[in-house]
């Protein structure tokens, strides 16, 4: 197996030479630039991408942005393409391409979820968005609502439950009884118990990580289910901003950087009970997701 | 605010669907996607039809960007990239061992019918430096960045470690980029 030898031989680089860099191992710096051009271009295989992204973030911020600006100097380089330019109208092509894909896609969700109103042709004429508008808005809520299981369901399997069909099929028809057998106690217990729900999204819609909540206001325990990204030194801390907008830090967590998910315990009740607004932060006090 | 922030920003609003922040990408980006979707694909209207399928693929995959990883245009052009070496395997358009010749033709008995390089000055150029490349590096450029073989493809056809042709390559493309760009500075 070349992986199980390059485990080996990964260590036996000399000046210049890739020669030996299929990696299970994190990766150097010097080996993350090596490769940087060859992942630019898709070229690394999927094991190689997974630890070259995960090296890249371990390494030391000079490091990264080298491999950044190498990467988009490639990316964006003219010299190895050709000159061919695209017909003028190939624009309008594209733009009526994605506008007919996410129309698609709404139509693909309607019969799933049968709420929210047709827009009017009116409506239709003056939009300046390909869709989300009227019902569209609808979709994407549902559709958010349905990511949120898909880390329910993650997390689930994460923790050795029995069947994932099952428990997607009844998570999405809100089963509760079927959990109920399905689940391991403790996570169940988050689901079955959990007195409210709390979607956490990114600032200005800017951050493209999510995050639910799982309140228990009577035990005072909190189930995260987040799919934040993991990076050196960069943890997470879940806070809640009470009426009197005072911010109450509440837990500190990392992230391995897959959908995952944490318990917080003895979260004073309190605090539960007058909590205006949830966020996740980075501990520079960076808030990063906050409830609506 | 930075270009990080605003390509962000921008690659949410194209996650939305917003037709505005569609046409930005767009105009930033069509064509450099294009030229590379035309130096993979035989034909022209291929390239345009696989334009239009790789923005679809950016817009489905836009709330995935994160600008920490990748420059936005390292990661249009990784997507576009990668939608293009997968049409080339559907359609298996690809030559099996293509080879070019010094005067930048391609060899007729090693590679498919539909396999023909871009009649473009720029091509012709790139390809007649490709071919005086070390003969390792100049089959691997032709096979993995042109044709679309993996890697390990490519190490079984040749009978050579994976990691030779990892570090022929890449160190290849660093040698061609270099003398490609020469002859365009003069």
């Amino acid at each position: 197996m070349d992986l199980q030898r390059s485990r080996v031989h990964a260590r036996t680089l000399v000046d210049g030479d890739v020669s030996q860099m299929t990696f299970v191992e994190p990766m150097t710096p010097r080996e993350l630039l090596e490769l940087a051009s060859l992942d630019a271009v898709g070229l690394l295989d999927t094991v190689e991408e997974a630890v070259f992204t995960r090296s890249f973030h371990d390494a030391p911020a000079t490091v990264q942005d080298e491999v950044l600006r190498r990467q988009a100097e490639i990316a964006n380089d003219l010299s190895l393409l050709p000159g061919d330019e695209p017909d003028p109208n190939l624009r309008e092509r594209v733009l009526k391409a994605v506008a007919a894909a996410v129309e698609r896609e709404e139509a693909t969700l309607a019969p799933l979820a049968r709420i929210g109103r047709r827009r009017s042709a009116a409506e239709r004429e003056t939009g300046s968005s390909f869709g989300l508008t009227g019902s569209g808005q609808f979709w994407r809520a549902a559709s958010f609502a349905l990511a949120g299981v898909s880390l329910i369901m993650v997390y689930f399997m994460a923790v050795g439950a029995q069947s994932s069909r099952e428990l997607y099929l009844a998570a999405i028809n809100d089963d509760i009884k079927k959990l109920e057998v399905l689940l391991d106690p403790q996570p169940a217990q988050f689901l079955v118990d959990a007195s409210q729900k709390v979607p956490l999204s990114g600032i200005a819609g800017a951050v493209p990580f999510k995050a639910s909540l799982y309140i228990n206001d009577t035990s005072g325990e909190i189930l995260i289910l987040h799919d934040l990204p993991r990076a050196k030194n960069l943890e997470y801390v879940l806070q809640v901003v009470g009426k009197d907008e005072v911010t109450h830090k509440l837990q500190a967590f990392s992230s391995s950087g897959i959908f995952g998910g944490i318990t917080v315990k003895d979260v004073p009740l309190d605090l539960i009970a007058t909590a205006v607004r949830w966020q996740i932060a980075t501990l520079d006090n960076v808030v990063i997701l906050t409830s609506s | 605010m930075t270009q990080h922030q605003d390509d962000w920003l921008l690659m949410d609003r194209v996650a939305r669907g917003e037709e505005g922040a569609v046409a930005e990408l767009y105009d930033r980006f069509g064509s450099l996607v294009f030229k590379v979707a035309r130096q993979l694909l035989p034909t022209r209207a291929e390239a345009e039809d696989a334009v239009q399928e790789v923005f679809v693929r950016i817009w489905q995959t836009a709330a995935r960007y994160d600008h920490r990883r990748a420059k936005l245009v390292t990661w249009v052009m990784l997507i576009a990239r990668r939608h293009l070496i997968d049409r080339l395997r559907r359609n298996a358009v690809r030559g099996t061992a293509a080879s070019i010749r010094a005067d930048g033709t391609s060899d007729e008995g090693e590679r498919q019918p539909e396999y023909k390089p871009l009649e473009d000055e720029r091509n012709r150029s790139l390809l007649l430096r490709i071919a005086e490349l070390p003969e390792l590096q100049r089959v691997v450029i032709e096979r993995a960045y042109l044709q679309g073989f993996t890697l390990r493809e490519v190490s079984a056809q040749l009978g050579a470690p994976l990691g030779t042709v990892k570090s022929a390559l890449s160190r290849g493309l660093a040698r061609l980029r270099e003398r490609v760009r020469a002859d365009w500075a003069v």
